[in-house]
């Protein structure tokens, strides 16, 4: 139904709209309007983030378009900070320095804070992400920022070891017709994205997508029945009634059914409206307003279970800079999420219902020492629906080192707070409970201690390097009943440290040659505090991470209409259970026909006809897959 | 909800009615193009530059005013569209792009895309009046030079290279740059 309102739609403001008429409308500037004109929907916000004193990668637009990748976690591939795993057809992993989890120990990687345009998209019910129910038209995306490490107080809740912000384009930069369509051997998927202006200072665009993934393979290469489909459909506005003010407001709303190998078919389903607005004053300060409406409905079928998720937020910001050595940024959020879920026999949440209340204040101040030298310091205090009020601290100090260098250093608190997994949930075989929840589970903390640097030795070379080292305490552990076991419940008695180090750099080794690499090393160290009983599980339960990751990537413009794009990726053994190293290719070509049409052929996973990225136990292998791209603008 | 197969049956053809009427779109709107505006502000400056710049006059004497476009980027690829039926100081405005190996030496106006041969082609304009544009920071720039600052494109001004090719330009112009690489002796 939503889509065929969307087809009227569209229908109707074709005929009642004129295209933006940017060049025409730059004819019309003298040359001091040029000179005064704000591009920032266009810079490369990569440069102004290149002071950030933080582990960021930023994946680009082009990077996005040229890669041929179709979903959010394959898109996610793109950061050397990131470990992707797929695990289906429509389920993936996505982490950052370690924690991807133990399916069948029901631990789920948690600890990253994911905001798609502001939203936060972690799913309140256990801190981590459905990744099939987060989908964006790949050619609307702006950039994705990706920090590896602690965020929380610049961020948000649940920023514990990364951050993934996608940021998607304005509506006057999405203007005129689009018609994306790929079709593979494993992925199809269907596009149509039209953007339009009701006044010089009202723009719009909305798009419907179709998405399908085919069945993926089990281990031993037999079908793994877990194809999916998944509609979308969504509006953005963007209105600047003034100089000084902007305002936002986009939705989305979409709908899916997943096969599920031995089990009825999942039906998910979710819609959201957020709200922008920021206001410049004269003095230089700024203020900024988001709020946001969020819904996620899953259902098994066949009465196999469901719940749904109603998320409403709201948070202000404030920036002034008091005098020239200091700027502040100072505000706070509420968040309200009402849910219901209907268990089946296995699994089951006591209480079913629950409104979870999520509220913060912060400030952060950036003080220039120097001009090179910049210190921060944030705190913010987090009130978390199950364990209270929370400090969350941070200082970060950052040196430019002449032009060519930036040194950073940091050290935060971050905080993974009790979800309604973690205290209410009640699994049962048949009529014997196996595993309850625990309502004294408290927050797992982590104090971050990294530095990093960027370097641009020459203008077509740099690199990032950032160490870090990690104290984890009060992590979740399974414990058992003494002397009959079950029923299991959570404990929090895991605690441990990491140390590692993450690295990439890039070469233009020629204007239409780019090379770009990375490498990334992690130590994990867990044990037992005392008094735990649930020690024979051992730490595999914390996640199975691979000590080493590598890309290689080539970027080549053969012609200025024809691009080629290769990359390698290497993940070396995951220890526990184990799943081989692999090494992965991906290639792509690309051909700008005209100013209109663009034709592509993608190849992903090219070296082995299938390859195991999460233990077989857990997951399906990924099959070699290929793709045929158009892109047609009108 | 439905079933999955039949949903996605479903799916499947509502998608496919609206590619068919998205087919039809094109009557209805003109071409679109999705290139930052970075790049439409940088290919509307290249004649915008040319009331602020006096040529020898030699020049003055010839009937068109050539904008030439030598390699290929964003701004050789919008620069036609935005400087079409443009007029310069009265003279129609042609545009011009070169083959590679194609002098520039009646080219009023050169703007260079990034391209390992594009110094080579800006050492053969050097001592001639052609207003050439490069990015800044070109190994080998021009004589303006784009450059973006704070979300704004600016400008720098090489004014020894412009005394070199005998082009003058006005302080109007020199004021809005955002560096000027002073004429050799001048005191700035």
């Amino acid at each position: 139904m939503f889509r065929f309102f969307i087809v009227a739609f569209m229908l109707i403001s074709a005929l009642s709209s004129a295209r933006a008429q940017t060049i025409e409308n730059l004819r019309g500037m003298s040359i001091d309007q040029l000179a005064n004109l704000d591009v920032s929907s266009v810079t490369k916000t990569a440069e102004a983030l290149s002071d950030a004193p933080a582990a960021i990668y930023v994946i680009t637009h082009d990077q996005i378009m040229r890669s041929g990748a179709q979903t959010l976690p394959d898109i996610l591939r793109l950061a050397p900070n990131l470990q992707v795993y797929q695990v289906s057809a429509s389920s993936f992993i996505v982490t950052a320095r370690g924690f991807s989890g133990n399916i069948n120990d029901q631990a789920f990687a948690n600890k990253l804070l994911v905001l798609i345009d502001g939203r936060s998209v972690y799913t309140p019910l256990y801190s981590g992400v459905y990744w099939d129910m987060q989908d964006v038209l790949p050619a609307d995306i702006e950039r994705i920022e990706v920090i590896s490490g602690p965020g929380a107080t610049l961020w948000g809740a649940n920023a514990v070891n990364g951050v993934i912000n996608i940021i998607t384009r304005k509506a006057k930069d999405t203007q005129g017709g689009l018609i994306d369509i790929s079709a593979g051997n494993l992925e199809q998927s269907v596009g149509l994205r039209y953007g339009g202006t009701l006044s010089d200072d009202l723009a719009y665009r909305f798009y419907v997508r179709d998405y399908f993934g085919d069945d993926t393979e089990t281990a031993s290469g037999a079908n793994a029945h877990d194809h999916w489909s998944r509609p979308q459909g969504g509006v953005r506005f963007d209105w600047t009634p003034s100089g000084a003010d902007s305002v936002t407001l986009e939705g989305d709303d979409f709908a899916g059914s997943e096969a599920q190998p031995g089990a009825p078919y999942e039906d998910i389903a979710g819609r959201n409206l957020t709200a922008h607005w920021t206001h410049d004053f004269a003095d230089g300060s700024s203020l900024q307003f988001l709020t946001y409406y969020d819904r996620e409905e899953r259902a098994t079928e066949d009465n196999g279970g469901n719940f749904w998720v109603d998320t409403y937020d709201f948070e202000a910001q404030h920036n002034f800079t008091p005098n020239d050595w200091n700027t502040i940024n100072w505000g706070g959020g509420f968040r309200v999420s009402d849910y219901n879920i209907h268990g089946n026999a296995g699994l089951q949440f006591v209480p079913t219902s629950r409104g979870l209340d999520l509220s913060d204040i912060f400030a952060q101040d950036s003080i220039a020492i120097d001009p090179s030298l910049t210190a921060i310091f944030g705190f913010k205090i987090e009130d978390d629906p199950f364990s209270g009020v929370t400090p969350l601290p941070s200082g970060r100090l950052s040196w430019k080192v002449g032009g060519q260098a930036l040194v950073w250093a940091a050290v935060s608190r971050a905080v993974r707070s009790p979800t309604p997994f973690d205290e209410d949930v009640v699994e049962k075989a048949g009529s014997s409970v196996l595993l309850t929840g625990n309502p004294y589970f408290v927050d797992e903390t982590l104090t971050a201690y990294e530095i990093g640097t960027r370097i641009e030795p020459a203008e077509r070379l740099s690199f990032s390097i950032s160490a870090y080292y990690n104290d984890y305490d009060d992590l979740r552990s399974i414990e058992l009943t003494p002397v009959t076991f079950f029923p299991l419940t959570w404990g929090n008695k895991l605690q441990g440290d990491t140390y590692g180090f993450e690295s990439w750099g890039n070469y233009q080794l020629y204007e239409w040659w780019r090379l770009s690499a990375s490498f990334t090393e992690l130590r994990e160290h867990f044990d037992f505090q005392p008094g735990s009983t649930g020690v024979a599980v051992g730490v595999s339960q914390i996640g199975d991470d691979p000590q080493k990751t590598a890309t290689f990537r080539s970027a080549m413009d053969l012609t200025p209409d024809v691009n080629f794009d290769w990359d390698l990726r290497y993940v070396s053994k995951l220890p526990n259970p184990v799943v081989p190293a692999y090494v992965e290719m991906n290639a792509s070509v690309g051909w700008n026909v005209s100013k209109t049409l663009r034709l592509s052929l993608s190849g992903f996973n090219l070296l082995h006809a299938r390859h195991q990225e999460f233990p077989a136990s857990e997951a399906d292998a990924v099959p070699r897959s290929f793709s045929v791209g158009l892109q047609w603008r009108f | 909800m439905a079933h999955g197969a039949r949903r996605r049956w479903i799916d499947r053809l509502a998608a496919l009615s609206a590619g068919t009427l998205a087919a039809f779109m094109p009557v209805l709107s003109a071409g679109a193009d999705e290139a930052p505006l970075e790049y439409a502000v940088k290919a509307t400056y290249l004649y915008k530059f040319a009331p602020f710049v006096t040529w020898p006059p030699s020049i003055a004497q010839k009937a068109t005013f050539d904008l030439c476009l030598s390699g290929s980027d964003d701004v050789t690829k919008l620069a036609p569209e935005a400087a079409e039926g443009q007029a310069v100081n009265g003279k129609p405005l042609t545009i011009r792009r070169l083959a590679a190996g194609e002098s520039a030496d009646t080219c009023q106006i050169l703007y260079v895309a990034p391209s390992p041969t594009a110094g080579l082609l800006l050492d053969t304009v050097r001592n001639k009046p052609v207003l050439t544009i490069t990015e800044a920071a070109a190994t080998n720039h021009g004589i303006i030079g784009f450059t973006v600052i704070q979300h704004h494109v600016r400008f720098d001004i090489d004014n020894a290279l412009a005394k070199n090719a005998g082009l003058s330009i006005s302080s109007k112009l020199l004021s809005l740059a955002n560096a000027v690489t002073p004429v050799l002796g001048e005191v700035r």
